[in-house]
């Protein structure tokens, strides 16, 4: 359960030590990067198996376990299954003239090769979606997450948006996750000495069981905040007071250089992406160099 | 033996880098109807060794044996202590709540296990998981309520309007209503006023004379004095010492195990330091003080 908001390794690797604004920064760009269409659909593999390659040399950089990526993705095969359903069962909109059929049913109704390569290219997407968060996760305290955040978040204030109360809110929330978590398996204890089962059982019994678990923790989550806001107001919080940081974001020379080289891949990829768009004969570029892929 | 502890060994992260044993070679062994007490410095050990005796968590190395029901985590081990066992004794193995109702395990502030939305339900809901009907529920969680001293005016309010102390009885006749024949209670009477101890220790009391076994962590050692029989002292993850709570507290390594006192056995230390000549070992409540200090 822990593994999936990824935990904080505790190395001191040269991600670790980068600015978190420039993290999250770097982490848009490359999910945009991610996203963008590039032709059709072996210059997209192709493309994005570099984009992955480059994730997997930053993974390697910041020394994130790969075993923890791999069992961050286990949990991804019933969306796996999802999708195949959905892109190759689901009849195909618009113009299929120029697709290519797998088997053609008697009855007219054919399955595609593009569906197949449609639901790869999501799940795809997915994966390195994946393994960036995980990188931004295990190199990122939760807490420098939240001070980015609030950063980014400081041009609305211009606008009276509250954000230091959204930051705290939000800091908040991060810091009582492993204490819920905690909760949750205490009080799974207590029920499992009781006789619930949680793990067996038909839907109405999964539906009881599963109250026994939500009700206290609820129950629970509101005590703790209302003892919380309390202890928070003993000790003099004003939400709109000025406050100073402890910590002081600040933008040193490593900082810069990854902000460079986080520009130059988007750069890359964006011109990648415009030309395979919009330009005759680069959406098959491979086609039109090597003669293959004619997907 | 109704219960025992075969080298029970216990690691709760074991992929932790810096993991030490909670528990290390635990042997104990704990015949029907015995009142032990189950004592030790916070963090010996205390609530993951009764959290063995009924499968919440499975010993490492070694095993736990409660009748003919083997809790391990050793797969080769457990196999072959099915051996030993006749095909009947080892079906009732692969059923854990059967273990879960032999022993009632009541947990450090159970009061966070309530759900329902009535007391009564709440109490009926161990009853009903072990198989009783409605009918026979309601009659156990009535009685249970009862001898834990809720009146009945209370057994249709919601469990979340009731003062600590009165969640704490109906946490505590939850477990009571599947009449558990071993009573395992992790500090029953922390946070509760002199009164509210005294009515949780006799209701205790009062099962253990129907024949129960009672185990029973804690940390006021006058409930070690007053009810005990045996006392089972754990230091570090280790078992130190099995005696009785008149031998532990006459020992002079009580303080060793950062034990406390109870007042006689203080005023018995005392009077010895100063000088008092006469035999004081046959002492052990203060009527039989008085009596040898009269003579
Ligand atoms: N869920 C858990 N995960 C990891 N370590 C744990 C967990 N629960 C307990 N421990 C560790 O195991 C050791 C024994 O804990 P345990 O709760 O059994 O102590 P205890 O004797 O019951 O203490 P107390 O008197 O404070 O209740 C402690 O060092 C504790 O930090
Ligand atoms: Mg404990």
């Amino acid at each position: 359960m822990k593994n999936v908001f990824g935990k904080l390794t505790p190395y001191n690797t040269v991600i670790h030590r980068l600015d978190s604004r420039i993290k999250m920064l770097a982490l848009i760009g490359f999910m945009v990067i991610c996203f963008l269409p590039y032709g059709n659909y072996a210059n997209r593999f192709i493309i994005l198996g570099i984009l992955f390659a480059i994730i997997l040399v930053i993974m390697a950089i910041a020394k994130c376990s790969f075993l923890s990526f791999l069992s961050n993705l286990k949990s991804l095969w019933f969306m796996m299954i999802f999708l195949l359903i959905i892109f190759v069962f689901v009849p195909q909109a618009g113009d299929t003239s120029s697709y290519h059929p797998i088997v053609t049913f008697p009855n007219g109704y054919q399955i595609y090769y593009e569906g197949l390569f449609q639901s790869l290219h999501v799940f795809f997407r997915l994966v390195m979606m994946i393994a960036l968060t995980l990188i931004l996760t295990s190199t990122t305290p939760p807490m420098e997450m939240t001070y980015a955040l609030e950063w980014f978040l400081t041009p609305l204030r211009i606008i009276k948006f509250p954000t230091q109360v959204i930051s705290m809110t939000i800091s908040l929330a991060l810091r009582f996750i492993p204490t819920l978590l905690d909760e949750a398996n205490k009080i799974m204890k207590a029920q499992k000495s009781r006789g619930v089962d949680y793990e067996k059982g038909f839907l109405t019994k999964k539906i009881k069981s599963v109250t026994t678990l939500i009700v206290p923790l609820l129950s629970s989550c509101f005590s703790r905040s209302d003892e919380l806001s309390l202890a928070m107001n003993a000790r003099g919080y004003e939400p709109y007071g000025k406050r100073s940081s402890y910590r002081i974001l600040k933008i040193g020379r490593n900082d810069i250089v990854a902000l460079i080289i986080v520009f130059i891949i988007v750069a890359a990829f964006s011109t990648m992406c415009y030309f395979t768009q919009n330009v005759a004969g680069y959406d098959n570029f491979l086609h039109l160099w090597f003669g293959i892929g004619a997907f | 033996m109704q219960v025992s502890c075969n080298n029970v060994t216990f690691v709760y992260d074991k992929k932790d880098p810096n993991h030490y044993d909670a528990l290390k070679d635990i042997n104990l062994e704990i015949s029907k109807g015995e009142f032990v007490a189950l004592v030790g410095k916070t963090g010996s050990g205390k609530s993951t060794l009764v959290q063995t005796l009924n499968a919440l968590i499975k010993p490492t190395s070694g095993y736990t044996k409660v009748d003919y029901f083997i809790v391990t985590s050793d797969k080769k081990l457990f196999k072959e202590k099915m051996k030993e066992l006749s095909e009947d004794e080892v079906k009732k193995n692969k059923k854990l709540y059967l273990l879960r109702k032999k022993v009632g395990l009541v947990f450090q502030f159970p009061e966070y296990q309530l759900f329902s939305v009535t007391v009564l339900k709440d109490v009926m809901f161990g009853p009903t998981n072990f198989n009783l009907t409605e009918e026979e529920a309601k009659k156990v969680s009535i009685e249970a309520l009862k001898s834990v001293g809720i009146d009945e005016s209370y057994f249709n309010k919601s469990p979340f309007e009731l003062s600590g102390g009165e969640k704490r009885r109906v946490a505590i006749a939850g477990i009571l209503a599947s009449d558990p024949d071993i009573l395992v209670l992790d500090e029953p009477t922390a946070g509760l006023d002199p009164d509210g101890k005294k009515e949780i220790m006799e209701v205790i009391k009062k099962v253990h004379e129907k024949g129960k076994t009672i185990i029973l962590v804690t940390h006021d050692m006058d409930v070690v004095m007053n009810y005990a029989k045996k006392v089972v002292v754990l230091n570090d993850s280790k078992l130190v010492k099995i005696t009785t709570p008149h031998e532990l507290f006459d020992s002079d390594d009580i303080e060793k195990y950062s034990l406390e006192i109870p007042t006689l056995y203080k005023f018995k230390k005392l009077l010895v330091k100063k000088g008092y000549k006469k035999d004081l070992s046959n002492v052990y409540d203060f009527n039989s003080l008085i009596e040898v200090l009269g003579k």
